[in-house]
């Protein structure tokens, strides 16, 4: 590659603007959308892995199975404390097993000060499995389980919204009217896609759950804590688990689950938000856009090769070796391919950028996000190759006698 | 430039697959500072001719000399350099390119030179003059009449100083008055040592040169000088 040919290619690149950028059009849209999908996507991803994370990536959730009821889709009353029982005595590569009550929308209030917050009714283990203990004063006692106290940890959105500045611990709040005393404050745990503000939230033991507030037998999730966090561990106990429950649910051979498991990729996928097959729509899209990129770029420099064979010619006669000439309109490619990377960087960061912000999402720079554009510019580069070697074989004298 | 051309033959194939015959054992010698004027009807090979010597062709046989070197033994490399360096190519169709400016257009021919240290290129508002374009340094084509069009191709052949002009057809396509300038040009340049051969089928212009070769079928079939005794076929 010699400089003059690169000159001459620059030449005619920046002669005809106008040309260049209709040429660059495509290159710029695919790169653009390919970049801001990497782009939404790794952030899509990050976020997701820390939901995974954050619910903990060796615990495994089961829920009731969900059943319309008139018309109206709900959960069924399907787990028990006997299902955590047997779960206990014939889990294999399990560490911990928890039953929770769970009731959304209770009101809570201290003094003049109320919310509505998420109330779990669990056992002190339950700290252990799901990482939230209390930061400050004392979590829950099996003291406490036994006697059915009135005692409550509380997260730190209901610990701000409800006493302010003011020392939560010890203090008194009404859950549902029933009065309860603030042992401690929960670790913060922050926003999480899965379960929304994991701070808004309090617990108390499961038989003041039941005893006191809301007089139901059935649990609303089993959590599970694995020996380890191998894919091979969690398949193994979804399995075991699935098998466990069918039976103790007398569920027949081809009737489906009551129940709904979920692994830490679950709870990952569904915190992604946009599903992967958009994702991969949008990529498909990319890739069809670079297609069509390269049939921009590969037939409009064979046309212009033909409409260009005076110019070839002149070349040639005034000293250029068929070399220059491939060179020369490879190059031209290469610069049309590099300007549509350029517009599209130009137009996909800022894509990019006000997606994440609308969907609250952190920038993901990942390896993929470099390549996929570079892939693309190189292939609408490569497209020009082609046509330039038919130009380098044109013989000058006929290409002379061309107007 | 000294040509000194034996025997040359030449066969194409035309669009349909046929042969072509355009040179059957042309023999043409031509001295340093000769104005040569090509005539004859058209396929009767004055162009392929005209090629030939260019190095832009190859013949099928024979032996062609330039200044003395036998240019039907080079490789491209060479042919192209030396086209580059030593000859100079004016065209019925002028062959600018449109999107650079005249002094772009004229300073082309520098792009590819291989030796080094490259040569100097002549003083740009000189050589313009000289061809009559003062002052037009950054127009482009399209802004000019057709004589100015081909004066800029002809400043382009002469840039790095060639010594062998040669021209397909250069008043092709400028009506009489356009035309006799740019053939006073050409005189003018031969009177001053360049070597010119002109390839035309226009009687009055062929009148303008100091030789006149007049080819059919691929032959050369009559010579007449102009202004000095002798035939040099």
């Amino acid at each position: 590659m010699t400089s003059k040919n690169i000159r001459a290619a620059l030449q005619v690149v920046t002669a005809q603007p106008a040309r260049t950028m209709l040429l660059a059009l495509p290159v710029a849209v695919s790169t653009a959308l390919a970049l801001a999908t990497l782009i939404i996507d790794a952030g899509l991803t990050a976020r997701a892995e820390a939901a995974a994370r954050s619910f903990g990536t060796d615990v495994i959730s089961i829920r009731p199975g969900t059943r319309i009821i008139a018309g109206k889709s709900g959960p069924v009353g399907t787990l028990s404390g006997e299902d955590v029982e047997i779960l206990r005595s014939r889990l294999q590569g399990a560490v911990a097993i928890e039953g929770t009550r769970i009731q959304d929308g209770v009101p809570i209030s201290a003094g003049s000060r109320n919310g509505v917050y998420r109330v779990f009714g669990v056992r002190p283990p339950w700290a252990e499995v799901r990482d939230f203990g209390a930061e400050r004063g004392d979590f829950l006692t099996e003291d406490d389980v036994a006697s059915s106290a009135r005692v409550c940890v509380i997260g730190q959105t209901v610990a701000r919204e409800l006493f302010g500045n003011a020392d939560a611990i010890g203090g008194e709040v009404l859950v549902n009217q029933v009065p309860f005393q603030v042992k401690g404050v929960l670790v913060p745990k922050g926003a999480s896609p899965a379960e929304g503000d994991r701070d808004a939230r309090i617990v108390i033991p499961i038989s003041t759950f039941y005893d006191r507030l809301y007089r139901r037998l059935h649990l609303d999730q089993i959590v599970v804590q694995a020996r380890d966090s191998s894919p091979d561990t969690l398949t193994s106990l979804e399995q075991q688990i699935r098998v466990v429950l069918r039976e103790q649910h007398r569920i027949a051979g081809t009737d489906t689950d009551d129940f709904v498991v979920r692994l830490p990729d679950t709870i990952a996928e569904e915190a992604r938000g946009l599903s992967r097959s958009v994702f991969l729509l949008l990529l498909g899209l990319s890739g069809v856009g670079a297609v069509l990129a390269m049939l921009v770029i590969g037939l409009v420099t064979q046309q212009g090769v033909k409409v260009r064979q005076g110019e070839i010619g002149i070349r040639r006669a005034i000293g250029a070796l068929p070399d220059d000439i491939l060179q020369q309109v490879a190059v031209e490619g290469v610069a049309v391919s590099l300007v549509g990377g350029l517009v599209g960087l130009a137009l996909g960061l800022p894509a990019a950028w006000l997606l994440a912000r609308w969907q609250a999402l952190g920038l993901g720079f990942t390896a993929a996000v470099v390549i996929g554009p570079l892939l693309l510019v190189t292939l609408a580069a490569l497209a020009g190759v082609l046509p330039a070697r038919a130009a380098a074989r044109l013989d000058p004298a006929v290409a002379l006698r061309s107007r | 430039m000294q040509i000194d051309a034996k025997d040359l033959y030449k066969t194409y194939r035309d669009s349909r697959g046929q042969p072509v015959q355009a040179l059957c054992g042309v023999d043409l010698h031509v001295s340093s500072g000769d104005f040569v004027a090509i005539s004859g009807p058209s396929g009767c090979g004055k162009s392929t001719l005209l090629n030939v010597l260019g190095c832009l062709d190859r013949p099928d046989s024979g032996f062609c000399q330039l200044d003395g070197e036998n240019i039907a033994a080079w490789r491209e490399g060479r042919r192209a350099a030396f086209r580059n360096r030593r000859l100079g190519f004016v065209f019925q169709s002028f062959h600018l390119l449109p999107f650079l400016n005249v002094q772009q257009n004229v300073d082309l021919p520098l792009l590819y030179v291989r030796d080094t240290p490259s040569p100097g290129r002549q003083d740009m508002a000189g050589l313009l003059g000289s061809v009559g374009l003062a002052g037009t340094e950054e127009r482009y084509p399209a802004e000019l009449s057709g004589g100015q069009q081909q004066r800029v191709a002809i400043a382009r052949a002469l840039v790095l100083g060639a010594d062998l002009l040669l021209a397909d057809e250069p008043t092709g396509n400028l009506d009489p008055t356009t035309a006799q300038p740019i053939l006073d040009l050409f005189a003018d340049l031969a009177s001053r040592g360049r070597t010119i051969i002109l390839v035309t089928h226009d009687p009055a212009v062929a009148r303008r040169a100091t030789r006149q070769v007049h080819m059919a079928a691929g032959r050369i079939v009559q010579e007449s000088a102009a202004d000095r005794p002798g035939v040099h076929v």
